[in-house]
């Protein structure tokens, strides 16, 4: 079901925009690539650059990064023993943001300093938030997301800092843009650096989430349960912070989606992680792209995908909680 | 597989909370652990599991020092059944005993239609097959309980421990639990140290009780020895006998009602024998 919808996604993606394409033209534009002979009509040439170089990888990567924050927020939700959690939680948000304004003012190198700068930072963020909690006297989970917080405050007054500081007719609205997400400068270089990561990232997060089930028992019944618990929560948070650092250096922070697709993917498939996770992927990857979709038609410029995914997340979630059903969601 | 406390002195960082305990429970027996509040049960219970490590002294398990295992042999060793609590997540019953496999499983697999079936099984055999497509969290207590006893049954360990599993039951799932824990006990030749509050349900169901007392243990042996009137009013601070009932079993009644607010070291309502107040 969610695969068709994926696919449905895809195909109106793909054909919406400014340049219209026929589904039929896609299945064409394919059969073409792949040597078939088929006539592609006189605007050929426009339609192809179109549909290869742009409309192609953004989709791509629309799909990457939705299917990234939907698998790593389940798995955040599950090892956190909490549905409030977002993968932002350890601070990898605020940390790319940082480094992506570091990158905006100070370097030069365009995307490529921008995105490694993101990616880059991001991970120092829940590396540093990882290495508070582990230091301190009792390195619970709570602590954990403590640590998470103080890190994301002083990243984001850094950020804050930049912006203040920032030239504010060319840096600023490049940093604020950056902040709000957006695909609209998707190439195939930001598929090819961060499809492979998000793809095997996911793939080890749904190998291991039978594992998160026992993990949500709690430390104590899971260790008891024969679970190395301290490693097993390293390894989740190692491959999370990876495919959401590479997602959003690639296209900006993005709001909502991490904390509300588990939501719907719990309601819709239950609380087993073993399915869950790729389920969420799955829906993640259908529904971002639904939005990025929704961001560059609904007016003549573009809008930033993250006032897109809050307008329509956010109220989604209230509707969630009001239809509850006792018992299939989780308990309170 | 026997379990062998020597010398074992457990706490945190800063402070000692028992020290120099020496215990054996031997092969297919129940010990029951007793002692107030605060007399250090869960941080003992704690350190035989090994989430936290013994300040010093061993937890030895068939012989073997639980120092120097893994979690996953420690849990092959031992099944452990905790309070049962709220969780985040709801799952089915039969997802929850299954999760009893853990231990035997290598990290990438999960649980294929046999494991199901083998725990489905277990769930009969524990009286609770009907729980299996029940949500754990629209359980009451003791179906809870049940599930978690479950759970450890399917975890196949020799030794099983167990953190109060009656505390918040009523009369008939107390005994409900206890029995099955008997039965699981000298069915399978499991050893079983279990906490408990209530000393009548131990000397019901349990052969050998240890009374945590200031400190430290006050002693072990069979119940009948160790939970004597005598005992048990110098452990909890407050008078109790032990009668005989007209069908032959023992219970412990309590004799005088305890002065508010005293703690069991200053009870004036028999001056127990001097102890140091934890």
């Amino acid at each position: 079901m969610v695969s068709l919808t994926l696919l449905a996604a895809f195909f109106l993606s793909m054909s919406v925009g400014r340049y219209a394409i026929g589904p039929l033209d896609i299945l064409k534009l394919i059969a073409a690539k792949l040597g078939v002979g088929v006539d592609l009509g006189s605007s050929a040439a426009a339609m192809n650059t179109v549909f290869w170089s742009i409309r192609l990888p953004r989709t791509v990567l629309a799909i990457g990064v939705g299917a990234a924050l939907g698998a790593s927020g389940a798995v955040f939700q599950g090892l956190f023993r909490n549905p409030l959690v977002s993968p932002d939680i350890l601070g990898v948000s605020s940390g790319a943001g940082f480094g992506a304004a570091t990158a905006i003012m100070f370097l030069a190198g365009g995307g490529l300093a921008v995105q490694s700068m993101a990616f880059v930072f991001g991970i120092v963020g829940v590396f540093v938030a990882y290495s508070i909690a582990e230091r301190s006297k009792e390195s619970t989970i709570v602590v954990l997301v403590l640590a998470g917080i103080v890190v994301s405050a002083v990243f984001t007054a850094g950020l804050s800092f930049l912006k203040y500081i920032a030239d504010p007719y060319e840096e600023l609205p490049s940093i604020v843009f950056w902040t709000m997400g957006s695909f609209h400068a998707a190439n195939w270089r930001d598929v090819v650096y961060s499809l492979p990561i998000v793809v095997m990232g996911v793939s080890l997060l749904s190998a291991l989430g039978w594992r998160l089930n026992v993990m949500t028992m709690g430390d104590e019944e899971a260790m008891g349960l024969g679970v190395d618990v301290r490693k097993i929560r390293l390894f989740f948070i190692v491959v999370s912070t990876l495919i959401v650092a590479s997602s959003i250096s690639a296209c900006g922070t993005i709001a909502w989606v991490g904390l509300v697709i588990p939501h719907i993917g719990r309601y819709l498939a239950g609380s087993d992680h073993k399915v869950l996770v790729p389920f969420c992927a799955l829906l993640g990857g259908a529904l971002l792209l639904l939005m990025d979709t929704l961001a560059r038609m609904i007016s003549t410029s573009e809008i930033p995908i993250s006032i897109i995914t809050s307008f329509i997340g956010a109220p989604f979630l209230a509707y969630l909680l009001l239809r509850k059903k006792a018992g299939v969601w989780y308990a309170a | 597989m026997r379990l062998e406390l020597s010398g074992l002195t457990v706490g945190y960082r800063d402070h000692v909370v028992l020290r120099g305990l020496d215990l054996e429970v031997p092969v297919g027996s129940i010990c029951a652990l007793l002692g107030p509040n605060g007399s250090g049960k869960t941080t003992l219970l704690r350190n035989i599991n090994a989430i936290l490590k013994p300040l010093e002294g061993k937890v030895m398990l068939g012989g073997r020092d639980l120092g120097s295992m893994s979690r996953k042999e420690i849990a092959l060793a031992m099944a452990f059944v905790p309070q049962s609590t709220n969780l985040p997540f709801n799952y089915t019953g039969l997802d929850m005993v299954v999760m009893g496999k853990t231990p035997h499983m290598s990290v990438w697999s999960s649980p294929g239609p046999r494991a199901r079936e083998e725990a489905w099984e277990v769930m009969e055999s524990v009286g609770i097959g009907h729980l299996a497509e029940q949500y754990y969290m629209q359980m009451s207590a003791g179906e809870r309980q049940l599930v978690l006893l479950a759970r450890a049954v399917m975890q196949d360990a020799p030794m099983l421990l167990l953190d109060e599993p009656t505390s918040h039951l009523d009369l008939r799932n107390q005994l409900v639990i206890m029995n099955m824990v008997r039965r699981i006990a000298h069915g399978k030749k499991a050893t079983v140290l279990i906490t408990l509050h209530d000393p009548n349900l131990a000397l019901r169901y349990c052969d050998y009780a240890a009374l945590l007392y200031a400190g430290g243990i006050l002693g072990h042996g069979t119940t009948e020895e160790m939970l004597s009137g005598e005992n048990l009013s110098r452990v909890y601070g407050v008078e109790v006998s032990c009668e005989l009932t007209e069908g032959g079993s023992m219970v412990v009644v309590p004799a005088c009602e305890p002065p508010p607010h005293a703690s069991p070291a200053e009870d004036r309502c028999r001056a127990p024998s001097p102890g140091a107040p934890e």
